[in-house]
């Protein structure tokens, strides 16, 4: 599943981030696996767990996630989005903002605050469905 | 045959009526709003694609090879 910054992002958080980070449900020793599969996409291997698609897009390969609990246990949390004709797993917004705050970086508070700052401009945007405020049933009237 | 794709109003058409509903979320000057109205009314494809061209455009993202139509 995408997580970290990149699935905050394909949420709508206009925030950066240098690399994508997918979450992987095998255990860490098995990272032959994804790497195989990355170097048969035309992926250059960098290091165990980071490979660079052909187009120059760092991956990050990730096998246990700060903050969080394992791979199953925030499935639940997943939200399908599509993307480029595929439905990709993306991690939700509220547990990419519980990881971040259990990292705790500089960079990782700054993106909590666009995280937040995102949620309640979510929150304020579906609680006006239409973007229309209806006022009251009678018109105003000029003057 | 060619597949029908739904119509879509322009991104900043989106994003401009999203804004307008953002009016009285506190604490934000409308500078952040408008970012947030941006990401919001952004489909996902959308969103990653100005991620890339930020990224492309500063750099940090470089094919490893160079396109097969390029030329000099």
């Amino acid at each position: 599943m995408l997580i970290g910054m990149s699935a905050a992002v394909a949420q709508g958080v206009l925030g950066t981030t240098l690399d994508v980070d997918l979450w992987i449900d095998l255990p860490p020793r098995q990272y032959m696996r994804v790497q195989n599969l990355a170097r048969n996409l035309g992926a250059t291997v960098a290091a165990n767990t980071v490979v660079y698609l052909e187009d120059g897009t760092p991956v990050n390969f990730i096998f246990a996630v700060t903050g969080l609990g394992n791979f199953n246990q925030e499935y639940k949390y997943v939200r399908r989005l599509r993307f480029r004709d595929v439905e990709i797993p993306v991690l939700a917004l509220e547990r990419v903002a519980k990881s971040k705050a259990a990292v705790g970086r500089d960079k990782d508070l700054l993106h909590l605050k666009l995280i937040h700052e995102f949620l309640q401009c979510q929150k304020a945007a579906a609680e006006q469905p239409g973007g229309h405020r209806r006022r009251s049933k009678t018109p105003r009237r000029g003057g | 045959m060619k597949k029908k794709t739904p119509r879509q109003l322009p991104l900043a058409v989106r994003a401009a009526r999203l804004l307008r509903r953002l009016e009285k979320v506190r604490g934000l000057s409308p500078a952040e709003k408008s970012v947030h109205a941006l990401g919001l009314a952004a489909t996902p494809e959308e969103r990653w694609q100005m991620l890339e061209d930020f990224a492309r455009s500063n750099g940090w993202w470089r094919p490893s090879k160079p396109k097969a139509t390029d030329s000099c």
